[in-house]
């Protein structure tokens, strides 16, 4: 059996606050979430926006915020993630590529940020020097970029910037944030393309983001997010190639047709709020049962990657 | 960079005017009436004589003719002649300026720096004890009268205990030029001290909030994905961001420092501007309270311009107007 290089097996987070004198209240954005990503994939995990899928990545690098209780088990190369062992692995084999240019340090230059990516890595004080002039050319960056500030710089060079930082060392597992967010049809093309190039170089990528129809081209599987519950993971070669009907859960199916490649459906009712108990898809599902709303259903492997969560 | 100081020194004229008018306006219109201010209690001379002296003085001229004559002195140089000192303003404040500095200066020093680094402490361990601890001493402080301060401490320190004096900037009997530093740091040190205490809650609030926003910014999480711990985080990345408003804050709080030395200057007997002003005000010595008025405006408007450059000049976002840094 082929070794995993990250699996998620029903993460569950957690937030608490305190309400009022001694009372609790609390939050739970990610009720069970399951994935795996080998070498080499691209894995994109899609929900709408707010549904919790960012908290994933904080989760796997662990620095989700004090309040936050997590359950569930993350692997790394068949290891469980002890909170020790993120620690000295994000940064140096465990990357976080963030969503924007605000995620970089606005009174330093690029060029001493990218230094911070590289000593972060692991790269040695002697190589840094090197090992920046090979980013920014990979990324076709002018050298005068270091000498930039981060709010000087336009949509498609933070794109690259923020690629870059990522790439310093050499890094294992790639966890890409929203990296298409904001930009137009060509710069998420090469911001995706990045990502595929460095998966070809055998990195893991992780993809969390809302659009489905961006990553549709790059990513190996697509996991559907709804509501803090993973519904299906599918190859996104099959259902390209044999359409919508392949797939199993009604949101992930409704999710797929909706795209312009597909039928370009818009029969996806609003989302209702959210429910307790049962399947988060319930209240628009037309083949909802007395079931799926009582409870959540597990998950049932098509095969060793391929999962679907219904109770139908 | 040359638009930018015109700018400001069009700003900065405006200003003057504006404050030496309101301040002439506030004079004119008090009660203080300036012939009976120059007899003082001298009961000998009758109405002719006082309206000799006012028409001397020039008090028959409109109050815009006045106006104009005295500015055109004190551009000139000629801030008049002080009526409880009978010496020139400009020689009294020349005086008084230098002990009033050293107190707010020192203040302002250790407020700074013992505010900052209390801020830094409170907002990186936000909602702690210690948080708690020190906002709560911040906003006790912030509510606190600076005479009231002056005169706890004088109770301590100079009653009590014994290890200060009780007035003045050096030893009762001497002259100024006869004390040793010393001696006069020793006559500093509980003043100074009343003005950093006060002082110091702007800056520790100011400070605080400032490292609470900055622990939870997009760049902070992305530092720490990175594997920089957060205490590593605040002080290699994170004290540019924190200290930049904090210096801006400290130097436009200029104007509540020379309020403070006033009332400091006052408990402590300490020769002072803020001393000064209390008597011109009191005994109604008009040449020495509009003197010090341009004396404070052009103090504070020094902090406010300092601040302002400072936060154009350490700040990459901001442009000095028509000069690019790189």
């Amino acid at each position: 059996m082929a070794e995993y290089l990250l699996e998620v097996e029903h993460l569950a987070l957690n937030f608490y606050r305190h309400k009022g004198f001694a009372g609790q209240e609390s939050l739970s954005p990610v009720v069970d979430l399951s994935l795996k990503l080998m070498a080499g994939e691209i894995l994109a995990v899609v929900g709408s926006s707010g549904s919790g899928k960012s908290l994933l990545a904080s989760a796997v690098l662990g620095i989700l915020p004090g309040n936050c209780r997590e359950q569930g088990l993350i692997k790394y190369r068949g290891q469980v993630l002890t909170k020790i062992l993120r620690q000295s692995l994000r940064g140096s084999d465990i990357r976080l590529i963030p969503q924007s240019v605000s995620y970089l340090n606005p009174l330093y230059t690029i060029g001493w940020q990218l230094k911070q990516a590289a000593l972060a890595a692991g790269v040695t004080p002697a190589l840094v020097r090197t090992e920046i002039t090979e980013a920014i050319t990979r990324y076709e960056l002018p050298e005068s970029t270091l000498k930039l500030f981060p709010h000087q710089l336009s949509g498609g060079m933070a794109r690259r910037v923020l690629t870059a930082t990522a790439t310093m060392g050499s890094p294992r597992l790639l966890i890409a944030d929203e990296p298409t967010t904001g930009l137009d049809e060509d710069l998420i093309t090469e911001s995706l393309k990045f990502l595929k190039t460095l998966a070809d170089d055998g990195c893991g990528i992780l993809i969390i983001t809302h659009d489905l129809s961006a990553v549709t081209d790059f990513a190996d599987y697509v996991t559907v997010f709804i509501d803090g519950l993973s519904v299906e993971t599918c190859q996104t070669e099959t259902v390209v190639q044999q359409g919508w009907t392949t797939l199993k859960h009604p949101y992930s199916r409704a999710l797929w047709r909706s795209l312009p490649v597909m039928d370009f459906w818009d029969g996806l009712p609003e989302n209702s709020g959210r429910h307790s108990h049962g399947c988060p898809f319930a209240s628009r599902c037309e083949g909802c049962q007395d079931l799926c709303l009582a409870h959540h259903p597990n998950i049932s492997n098509t095969n060793e990657r391929e999962y679907v969560r219904c109770h139908f | 960079m040359p638009s930018y100081l015109l700018k400001k020194s069009i700003h900065f004229l405006a200003l003057m005017v504006a404050v030496t008018a309101l301040a002439f306006t506030l004079v004119n219109l008090s009660p203080v009436d300036p012939v009976s201010a120059y007899i003082g209690t001298d009961t000998r001379i009758g109405l002719e004589q006082r309206e000799a002296i006012a028409h001397r003085f020039g008090l028959d001229k409109s109050p815009v003719d006045r106006f104009g004559f005295w500015l055109n002195n004190i551009i000139h140089g000629n801030w008049g002649e002080s009526l409880i000192f009978r010496e020139p303003v400009t020689s009294v404040i020349g005086k008084r300026f230098w002990p009033s500095l050293a107190l707010m200066g020192g203040a302002w020093f250790f407020s700074g720096v013992i505010g900052f680094t209390l801020g830094l402490a409170a907002g990186f361990k936000q909602n702690s004890w210690l948080d708690r601890l020190l906002s709560g001493y911040a906003y006790f402080l912030a509510s606190t009268p600076t005479f009231w301060v002056g005169i706890l401490l004088l109770m301590l320190f100079s009653v009590k205990l014994g290890l200060t004096p009780i007035c003045c900037a050096w030893p009762v009997g001497l002259q100024a030029g006869q004390a040793t530093l010393g001696q006069k740091f020793h006559h500093l040190l509980l003043p100074m001290m009343t003005l950093s205490i006060v002082g110091i809650s702007a800056i520790i609030l100011h400070t605080r909030q400032k490292v609470i926003d900055l622990m939870k910014s997009d760049f902070s999480v992305f530092a720490q994905a990175q594997g920089v711990p957060p205490l590593r985080f605040l002080v290699t990345q994170g004290l540019k961001h924190v200290s930049i408003p904090a210096i801006t804050v400290h130097l436009a709080s200029f104007g509540e420092l020379f309020g403070g030395s006033i009332l400091a200057e006052q408990v402590f007997s300490y020769p002072g501007l803020g001393q000064a002003a209390v008597m011109a005000g009191i005994r109604g010595d008009t040449p020495l309270l509009l003197g010090i008025t341009i004396c404070s405006a052009l103090f504070i408007y020094f902090g406010n311009t300092v601040a302002d450059l400072s936060y154009r000049l350490l700040d990459p976002r901001i442009k000095l107007e028509g000069v690019a840094i790189s």
